[in-house]
């Protein structure tokens, strides 16, 4: 299955572009993406997993067609 | 953080003098308890022992009695304000006590308490001396009476001593040819320390000129302040309403007067303003005044 | 959606407030319940050479004292960047600092305990000013310096555009560091639980991310940290980030006791967050018959000590430095700087406030010496939809400029100022003046701004909507009780609330940037679609009606291809089928191009207000008195129209407060204004009368053609204030709050 992976803020500096896709097998989890990256420390803390306006969790099975955003809560206005 | 303290709930006048007497200056009084819960609150007060008089019944009473009014030290701000003796016989105190802090202080806070706590800001005390109060105080043994111009010795100082309070203040009625007037200046409408205040009386003689005026000026000085030379101008005002004549009277109070600066304002600026301050009352006072004839 | 019918009724959280029943986190005790006492710096300035906390300890009844050893994770927090110590271990930066914290068996026995704690420090120059903290030996807060965010957006050429203009105005502006001042300080109780996890009661505007910041700071599972903080006695963003929450968090995981802390208001004043002061330096150039050609604006922003949110408030208000006028030529500068002066942080207006200003101003002294009144000068350079902006990016949803204009100029006010501005006494003078402002909304591009919302069908046929926003006094509550009541066609008494909390609720971002109406309709609209559809699947599969039957809310119920069901039957009918929840996500629609070199920008969707002063000036004693004032504000789609009013009042007031009364002094980094006796908010007695003109421009991306309102109504009056003060005695006022002593001197230049 096809997934997009959207980094933004400071988990743009995990992969040399800030918007990818990868092809995964089927059963694939949200956590297994994050640890491929190798976030750690502070940032892990403080990470948030959001699909299509909703909050996703490292158990989540990705599934085709899916467009996995990385980011950290910060506010702009 | 609030001390320890003891505490005594003084049921009449004789208790509260009891007590007084028995722990002299170990004790402070707390009548409405708008200032000393704030200097408690903020370490200040050094007395281990505080002597509630807010249930002193025979301290809470504003009376005319053959042309004097008697305030009780108890009466509150909100009593002063609403009695029609003193709006009538002493509009300047009136006004004053109006312009204390909010109605919920002025529902506690008293006179007694604003005279004893000896601030230059206090607000009742300028019309209190334009008025020529006398401050009546008792001990367990007596009373004795003291020109409230001579009460203050300081800021937050008195001549009372630590077994004696206040148990009213009195003055002669004002009647038809005086006016008296207050003013201020804070840092909002209300709920606001006076940066500066002003009261004055003027009696106005048949040829419609102030013969007699008293003009006292708050948080310029130590103490509260008789301003005398401005008075003298006042009563040499040409008996037509002139603004440009009022203000340059009102101008004289630059000399005598003595501020400081302060996180609220400087001192060149509060001498301007309690010029401005008394301009402002007098003329509007003189202005109803010469319209009224 | 358009056409949805808003049934009114009372604020829903009124009577609970009124008669004193709503419990706030604040309210709450638990039992064996510890107080917290925090240790605060007693420089603004200095190192760290040792903490000795044997004194303490020895007292009794106290149970713990920590020191920035014990912190379990990341010592550190901040939105942004966390780069404030939860416990400071080698460095104070400010004097609200934490340099160790205390619980104990009573709150009076942690404070005695506070005053044992033994530090020794080292101490350092002290940094006030942020022109000053930008020189090359200036001593430095952080390692990398003074500077927190350097940011500069160009257009076009702005000396090409001096040199066109016939008339150029340049002054130096400077704001207050205004404080929130809600009426519940910082406060909260931590409660461990016997599973592990940490339960945190408190008042703030984000429950999610307070979760992951706490996170971060125990070393633990977020999900093992359940934050509630519903509701918020008052907030006004001073709550957006973390306040109190790490420390007593810290000791109650350590203790295993809850621990509760409520700040005074003299601590609250000296160690929590402020409106950021800027300094504006601001040369605009005009054609003679009013059209702006440039703008060249360098803001100052006096940082404090610590990052939290002053990157996006600095680009938020280049981003609006030069509002939403017609600028060819545009230079936009911010430096953000980090001083010793406190801590400054999110503020409702988040920067926009400061620099209109500057500009406000610039725009009525150009008219001025143009000959040109205050409505035309504008009129002439209010930006459409469509247009491009001063920074650059093309204004693609609804722009309502020149109707908010048109609105202020047709307000009673206005047309009757002649009338209002006469007065009888000497010394005296009146004057009016207007303004207008656009508020960016939502979070920005290049952040993920997002929002959820539950609808559960309760058994009783009622509803529970589950939202993460919470009410601090904004009235949102109402009008998400409303926007769901109308969609579902029920009186809003059927839907009660569960909002601001990681259990129960669904996360839909923060309760800021003027976006909880917005994201909550759209939000909420999505549940209720997903509603509908899973109505229907759920009859088909029952009464095979087929797949594409439609069910509609109507009367209490829904009509189906089945017949009209009243709720109380859907419940009845599909109580196996737990749970019955229905889901709404929503994404915020963004700028497709970030502007070059400011992260954050452009946003997308604004608010608007125009607003009109009337004040009296005393020029005995500078006195200002802010007698009367107009606002228009456009609602998108006006919800509840007493909370409406009720925003515009409140926004009028912390407006005021900020043109004439609101400043925290701080010298030498220590607070001077400690409580309410020298930090003066406006009173009940200082407030205006009130004219309202609300305009309705639907937003077209809400589901329900809301606009979010609470900012952008305390922004315009600030310049209109500023300007009426102009209008009355003549005099320019460049730095607020315009005190009477301030606006004396200013009428007396040689004092
Ligand atoms: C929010 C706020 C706003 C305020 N605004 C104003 C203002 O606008 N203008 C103004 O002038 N003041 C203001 N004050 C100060 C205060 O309210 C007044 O001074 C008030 O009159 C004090 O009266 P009290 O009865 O509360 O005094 P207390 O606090 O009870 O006592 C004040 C002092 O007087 C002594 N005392 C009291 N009664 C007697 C007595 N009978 N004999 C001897 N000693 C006595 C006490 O020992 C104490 O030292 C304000 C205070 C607050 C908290």
């Amino acid at each position: 299955m096809n997934v997009k992976i959207k980094l933004f803020q400071d988990y743009k500096q995990y992969h040399d572009t800030p918007e990818y896709e990868l092809e995964l097998p089927a059963g694939t989890t949200a956590g297994e993406i994050v640890r491929q990256l190798g976030i750690k420390g502070p940032e892990l803390a403080y990470l948030i997993l959001i699909l299509k306006g909703k909050r996703v969790y490292d158990e989540y099975v990705l599934q085709d067609g899916d467009e996995l955003v990385f980011a950290a809560p910060i506010g702009g206005g | 953080m609030i001390k320890e303290f003891e505490y005594h709930a003084a049921q009449d006048l004789k208790e509260a003098l009891e007590l007084a007497e028995q722990f002299g200056p170990r004790k402070r009084f707390l009548s409405g308890g708008t200032d000393v819960t704030v200097r408690l609150k903020e370490g200040l007060v050094t007395e281990d022992v505080i002597v509630d008089l807010s249930h002193v019944a025979e301290l809470r009473f504003v009376r005319e009695e053959s042309g004097v009014v008697h305030v009780g030290a108890g009466a509150t701000h909100a009593d002063l304000g609403a009695s029609p003796i003193v709006r009538q016989h002493g509009h300047a105190l009136a006004l004053a006590a109006s312009r204390v802090g909010s109605s919920q202080i002025r529902n506690v806070g008293t006179v007694g308490g604003n005279v004893a706590n000896a601030s230059p800001a206090g607000d009742t005390i300028p019309a209190l001396i334009v008025l020529d109060a006398v401050v009546s105080i008792a001990n367990r043994k007596g009373t004795r009476d003291v020109p409230i111009i001579d009460f203050f010795t300081g800021p937050g100082r008195s001549v009372l001593a630590s077994e004696e309070l206040v148990t009213e203040l009195y003055f002669p009625v004002t009647g038809p040819g005086e006016l008296t007037g207050f003013g201020k200046l804070g840092s909002r409408q209300a709920m606001t320390i006076s940066t500066a205040n002003m009261a004055f009386y003027f009696r106005i003689g048949d040829n419609r000129r102030i013969v007699e005026a008293r003009i006292a000026f708050g948080s310029v000085a130590p103490t509260v302040v008789r301003a005398h030379r401005t008075e003298r101008m006042f009563c040499q005002l040409p008996p037509l309403l002139s603004w440009d004549a009022i203000r340059g009277a009102a101008q004289m109070a630059w000399k005598e007067v003595a501020p400081i600066d302060d996180l609220r304002a400087t001192a060149v600026y509060r001498k301007e303003a309690v010029v401005g301050l008394l301009a402002e009352a007098a003329y509007e006072a003189l202005a109803s005044c010469w319209h009224e004839r | 959606m358009d056409d949805i019918h808003f049934e009114q009724v009372d604020r829903v959280d009124a009577l609970g407030k009124a008669c004193g029943t709503t419990e706030y986190m604040s309210d709450l005790s638990f039992p064996g319940m510890l107080y917290a006492w925090f240790v605060r710096s007693k420089y603004p300035h200095a190192l760290i050479k040792n903490v000795d906390i044997s004194r303490a300890m020895a007292l009794n009844g106290v149970v713990t004292v920590l020191t920035a050893a014990d912190v379990t994770g990341f010592n550190g927090f901040g939105i942004v960047n966390p780069d404030m110590p939860v416990i400071c271990g080698d460095k104070v930066r400010y004097i609200g600092d934490t340099v160790a914290l205390v619980a104990a068996t009573t709150e009076r026995i942690a404070e005695q305990a506070a005053a044992l704690v033994d530090v020794d420090y080292e101490v350092l120059p002290v940094v006030d000013d942020p022109i000053e903290a930008l020189k090359p030996d200036a001593p430095k807060l952080h390692d990398k310096g003074n500077v927190c965010l350097h940011t500069l957006i160009t257009k076009g050429n702005v000396e090409q555009g001096f040199r066109e203009a016939d008339v150029v105005i340049e002054h130096e502006y400077r704001t207050p560091r205004q404080a929130h001042v809600p009426l519940e300080t910082e406060s909260g109780v931590a409660v461990p639980e016997a599973d592990g996890s940490l339960s945190m009661y408190a008042g703030s505007q984000y429950a999610f991310r307070d979760q992951l910041q706490l996170a971060r700071i125990l070393g633990m599972n977020p999900r093992m940290i359940h934050v509630y903080s519903n509701p918020v006695g008052g907030g006004f963003g001073g709550k957006d980030e973390l306040t109190i929450q790490g420390g007593i968090a810290l000791l109650a995981m350590k203790t295993g006791k809850p621990v509760k802390v409520f700040l005074s208001r003299e601590e609250s004043l000296v160690s929590g967050w402020k409106r950021h002061p800027f300094i504006i330096r601001m040369k605009t150039g005009f054609k003679s018959d009013g059209t702006m050609l440039a703008n060249d604006v360098t803001c100052y922003e006096d940082k404090g000590a610590y990052t939290s949110l002053g990157g996006p408030i600095l680009n938020l208000a280049l981003e609006h430095a030069s509002s939403l006028y017609r600028v060819p030529n545009t230079r936009h500068e911010g430096w953000a700087v980090f001083t010793n002066n406190g801590v400054c942080g999110a503020f409702r207006g988040f920067g926009v406030p400061q620099v209109l200003f500057a500009l406000e101003s610039n725009m009525d002294e150009a008219a001025e010496q143009l000959g040109l009144d205050p409505v035309t000068i504008r009129r002439k350079n209010v930006l459409h939809q469509g247009e491009v902006s001063p920074i650059g990016h093309t204004l693609r949803t609804g722009v309502s400029m020149d109707l908010v204009l048109d609105a202020i100029e047709k307000s009673e006010l206005w047309q009757h100022r002649e009338e209002y501005k006469k007065t009888d006494k000497p010394w005296l003078r009146r004057g009016v003046a207007l303004a207008l402002a656009p508020q960016g909304a939502g979070l920005g591009l290049g952040i993920p701004d997002y929002g959820g919302a539950y609808i559960d069908l309760d058994g009783d046929g009622s509803f529970t909507l589950r939202i993460g926003l919470v009410e601090y006094g904004q009235g949102t509550h109402t009008g998400f009780t409303q926007m769901a009541a109308g969609l579902l066609h029920v009186h809003p008494s059927r839907v009660r609330i569960v909002a601001g909390q990681t259990e129960g609720s669904v996360d839909a971002g923060p309760a800021t940037a003027s976006r909880s109406m917005y994201t909550a309709s759209n939000a909420i609209a999505a549940a209720f679609r997903d509603f509908g559809v899973k109505v229907a699947g759920a009859l088909a599969a029952k009464y095979h009606t087929g797949a594409d039957a439609v069910c509609e809310a109507k009367d209490g119920g829904m009509t189906t291809p089945v017949g009209f069901r009243t709720y109380e039957e859907l419940a009845q009918e599909f109580s196996q089928e737990s749970p019955l929840r229905w889901e709404g996500y929503f994404v915020w629609p963004t700028a497709d191009r970030e502007i070059p070199g400011a992260a954050g920008l452009p946003h997308w969707i604004y608010s608007f207000a125009a607003q009109a002063a009337l004040v009296e000036v005393n020029t005995l004693t500078g006195e200002t008195h802010l007698l009367r004032v107009a606002t228009a504000l456009d609602t998108g789609h006006t919800v509840n129209p007493q909370q409406v009013e009720a925003q515009i009042d409140g926004g009028v007031a912390q407006g005021e407060g900020f043109a004439l009364f609101e400043d925290t002094l701080i010298s030498k980094g220590q607070v001077r204004t400690r409580n309410f006796s020298t930090y003066i908010i406006p009173t009940v007695q200082d407030v205006p009368e009130h004219e309202y003109i609300i305009l309705e421009n639907s937003e077209g991306t809400s589901a329900l053609g809301v606009r979010g309102i609470g900012e952008v109504v305390m922004v315009p009056i600030i310049p209109a204030v500023a300007l009426a003060i102009h209008d009355a005695t003549g005099v320019w006022v460049r730095q607020l709050p315009s005190t009477p002593e301030r606006v004396y001197r200013l009428l007396h230049p040689g004092l």
